[in-house]
């Protein structure tokens, strides 16, 4: 089978999986990396969100060939990332999580959401977080602990 | 195992250290079970050692409400110990632990006197133990955040160990006085949330085994259906498909569904597989029905019902001209927790081991055995996180699937459901239409009718039943707390044409939903004002199956004075609604905006809850927020049509939940009194339900029937 190569969390990485299949299962049934959930399988719920050269992606919907070269990052890979060290923090002060399931889908899209666009108004962010479907209802504790992040930074300024 | 494994196992192993702490953590997981090294287990839910954490058992399943932090809360507070000195140890489903149904929203309820006694029972042997340590009275010492102290001296817990396994424990040891709570009903910050978001915490769907397999199903359209016949030639040609073989159908109280099963190397394969199964299916009795004709059908059943459930004087005796007399319809609901069902199972000669995020692992455990034909002992189940419940994970049906493919094929099993599967085929919630019925003496209510009619949860247990359980209609219905001299709850036959269960807060939600909308018009065409009617309809000193009136008259003002309604209500588009359940009291209050519904706004919702003593204060606020979510997502979408007795609906794009920029303001006031703890994670949607809809009734200047507003 012919090899897919791309960067993993800063890490080189070559694989013979099938080239169809999403990246999702590809973390976590051929790499063992379950922080990435699947929730719906058609880019739906935004519960397997991950990076692509640090934009937010649904990795249910992205074949592993269409990220040749490119590079992914995973929450487990996110740990240092400043942005989501921030929004980690006020998460757990917030205590944002119930089942926490759709929890790591939402502050990959967070993060890469306030580091592309670190000014957004606050109906700039509910619609930027619209794409993760929280069924436990955490929305509010999201939205708030993402204003926290924002108006920190206003502080530092 | 194949090149394709090997090779990836090959890759992940260079990634080991940077990447990896899903797996690592995922194989910890399953390695814990085995580990049982301490060095003092003075009871079944505590276990300490000299260094390191004290491990305290939580044996209720957490599927979001909290509940492992709150469990583990109950035991330290009487142990004097704090939280950050614990590690959490999630039970396996044995009888040992007390019953770990987690469902009713129960889990505080039944174990607030029970864990804080055995909180209590262990700080007094860490007492003792201290004594003979300073050779002096356990009187003298005193304890704080685990640590004994005498005078100018102290000793922690860890150091007492010998001492400590040496004294005996009493049976009764005294519980604090409330006024000393250090953790009980103050906000803390919940143990499992650093785990989760860095996705660390192991659901059922990150379960790994050494040398599992991976399982689909393709299942019966219709819930009842059985299968004809399958061919797999093609599908067995496919690179990573191991096995195609068939399930049957499983009766109750299983009430698994007939099924075509794809084993292989990875989820993807098994999901790309069943595509290409060609299957034909057996009809069943439903086949015909579709959401039309069974609307149809609870329609005359609603004309007919004429079951009396309960009854108050005599609601015949008035034949006034003044009465007013409203029907309601809710559709069935799926629950679609964020994790679709998924369970892990190994079959052996030596028995069974499941991994998988199950409400109620007792349930499992029986049901397990008892297909296996097996001892229960030889049955282990293993909880994992729950990616949310509502009342589907109870349902024993997806894991004795994993059980059934795992036995076949001789291998660790992951069968892993589809967002498709969990749609189309779940325990719903139950379909309804009712009447309500009232004859007014100027503004008094003198008889109340209430008919109810719905196919019953107990189809699960029983499959001929076709009549309401009184327990459910005492959610809601028989339970109704007005003060009216005549009243009756009647109710009548439904055929169930899918499988019916327990969703979040159960009958209470439709019993609530037009019990609220209908009293709400009552005002409306009253001209009173809805707050001031519904108080006037409950009459203090009243108590209704346990419930006291007075409770939710306190429930009622609190919520009306901190939203300001009084100051809002001429001006703005409000909404009210109440409703008792799970021994709590809540009041909702809902301001939406616009002219019709292409521009409805829900701007904000305020609840009021009496769940007697709690917790944790931020836990109660949080399933109050989820409920307002949860009740939002039901009114504004939650339908489940069928069409020749299969499920219409597929997935997040036609059986749609609110997100983020559909959300209002939620702000909660809780009530705080020395009743014992109530339930917390149902009580809020019942409430919320019906107060969106009186406030959407004001956006659209019409009153509202039927649920959902957007289907």
């Amino acid at each position: 089978m012919e090899k897919t190569s791309f960067t993993l969390n800063r890490e080189q990485l070559e694989l013979s999986v099938d080239k169809t299949t999403p990246l999702l299962w590809v973390l976590r049934d051929h790499l063992g990396l379950t922080g990435t959930k699947f929730g719906c399988g058609k880019g739906l719920c935004g519960a397997c969100t991950v990076h692509l050269n640090g934009v937010a992606i649904r990795s249910c919907s992205v074949a592993l060939g269409s990220i040749k070269d490119q590079k992914i990052t995973t929450i487990e890979g996110i740990g240092n990332h400043p942005k989501f060290q921030e929004l980690k923090r006020a998460w757990i002060e917030g205590n944002v999580p119930q089942c926490g399931y759709c929890q790591p889908g939402q502050l990959m899209n967070a993060t890469a959401l306030l580091t592309a666009s670190p000014d957004l108004d606050k109906e700039a962010v509910r619609f930027g977080m619209s794409g993760n479907i929280c069924r436990c209802g955490t929305y509010q504790r999201i939205l708030d602990a993402i204003e926290t992040v924002k108006n920190k930074e206003g502080n530092h300024e | 195992m194949s090149d394709l494994n090997l090779v990836s196992r090959r890759d992940f192993l260079r990634l080991t250290g940077i990447v990896s702490t899903g797996l690592i953590f995922g194989v910890n997981f399953i390695e814990s079970k085995a580990v049982t090294a301490s060095n003092f287990s003075p009871h079944l839910f505590l276990s300490f050692s000299e260094k390191g954490p004290i491990k305290i058992v939580c044996h209720r399943s957490e599927m979001g409400q909290g509940t492992r932090t709150a469990i583990v809360s109950l035991i330290a507070e009487e142990l004097d110990v704090d939280l950050d000195q614990i590690q959490i140890v999630q039970a396996q489903g044995d009888q040992k632990f007390g019953d770990q149904n987690t469902d009713g929203s129960k889990s505080i309820r039944a174990n607030w006197t029970r864990l804080r006694q055995v909180g209590a029972n262990v700080r007094s042997i860490f007492v003792k133990a201290a004594a003979l340590h300073f050779k002096c009275k356990p009187s003298e010492l005193k304890t704080s955040n685990g640590t004994v102290f005498y005078q100018k001296s102290k000793i922690e817990y860890g150091q007492l160990l010998d001492l400590a396994s040496k004294v005996s424990s009493p049976a009764n040891a005294e519980l604090k006085n409330p006024s000393d709570f250090k953790i009980l009903g103050k906000k803390q910050l919940l143990l499992d949330v650093p785990d989760m978001i860095s996705g660390k915490s192991i659901y059922g769907m990150d379960v790994r085994l050494e040398g599992m397999v991976y399982a689909a199903l393709k299942r019966s359209p219709n819930p009842f259906g059985s299968l004809k016949s399958f061919d797999s030639k093609e599908v067995r040609k496919i690179p990573g498909v191991l096995d195609v073989f068939s399930f049957e159908a499983v009766a109750y109280s299983i009430n698994s569904n007939a099924a075509v099963c794809v084993v292989g190397e990875s989820t993807h394969v098994c999901f790309e597989a069943l595509k290409r199964v060609k299957i034909e299916w057996e009809d069943a009795q439903f086949h015909s029905t579709d959401s039309k004709g069974f609307r149809a059908q609870l329609d005359s059943a609603l004309e007919a019902a004429d079951q009396v459930v309960s009854s108050k004087g005599s609601v015949s005796k008035f034949k006034t001209k003044d009465f007013i007399s409203k029907k309601y319809f809710t559709p069935f609901l799926a629950h679609s927790p964020m994790e679709p069902l998924v369970a892990t199972a190994r079959v052996s000669s030596k028995g069974c081991e499941v991994w998988a995020p199950v409400q109620d692992p007792q349930r499992i455990r029986k049901a397990v055995a008892s297909f296996l034909n097996i001892e229960e002992e030889k049955v282990t189940i293993n909880v994992t996180f729950l990616g949310g419940g509502f009342g589907r994970k109870s349902q024993p049906d997806f894991v004795l699937e994993a059980v059934q493919a795992a036995k076949k094929v001789q291998r660790p099993v992951k069968l892993v459901w589809q967002r498709e599967d969990e749609v189309k085929h779940g325990f719903y919630h139950a379909a309804c239409a009712q009447q309500l019925t009232a004859s007014l003496i100027d503004t008094k209510i003198q008889t109340w009718v209430h008919r109810s009619v719905f196919p019953t949860i107990m189809t699960v247990f029983n499959p001929a039943s076709t009549t309401p359980a009184s327990w459910e209609l005492g959610m809601g219905a028989t339970n109704n707390l007005y003060s009216v001299p005549n009243k009756q709850v009647l109710t009548g036959v439904v055929k169930s044409p899918v499988r019916i269960g327990w969703l979040r807060a159960v009958c209470n939600v439709f019993h609530a939903f037009a019990i609220n909308c209908f009293v709400d018009e009552i005002a409306q065409s009253l001209r009173q004002d809805p707050i001031e009617y519904h108080l006037s309809l409950l009459k203090s000193g009243d108590e209704v199956g346990g419930y006291s009136v007075d409770r939710m008259k306190t429930v009622i003002k609190k919520v009306r004075d901190f939203s300001e309604w009084n100051e809002r209500v001429s001006t703005q588009k409000l909404g009210f609604a109440c409703h008792h359940s799970f021994g709590s009291y809540v009041a909702a209050v809902v301001e939406a905006e616009g002219t019709k519904l292409e521009d409805l706004k829900i701007k904000k919702i305020q609840l009021t809850i009496d769940l007697g003593q709690y917790v944790n204060p931020d836990t109660v606020k949080a399933q109050m927020e989820g409920a307002a979510v949860f009740a939002m997502s039901a009114v504004y979408y939650g339908k489940i049509d069928l069409h020749e007795g299969a499920v219409v609906q597929n997935n997040f794009h036609d059986y749609q939940m609110v997100r983020a920029h559909e959300m209002p303001q939620i702000e909660v006031e809780i009530i705080d009194n020395a009743h014992p703890p109530a339930g917390c994670g149902e009580p809020g949607v019942p409430a919320v339900v019906p107060a969106l809809v009186n406030a959407v009734s004001r956006v659209i200047n019409k009153r509202i029937y039927e649920l959902p507003l957007m289907g």
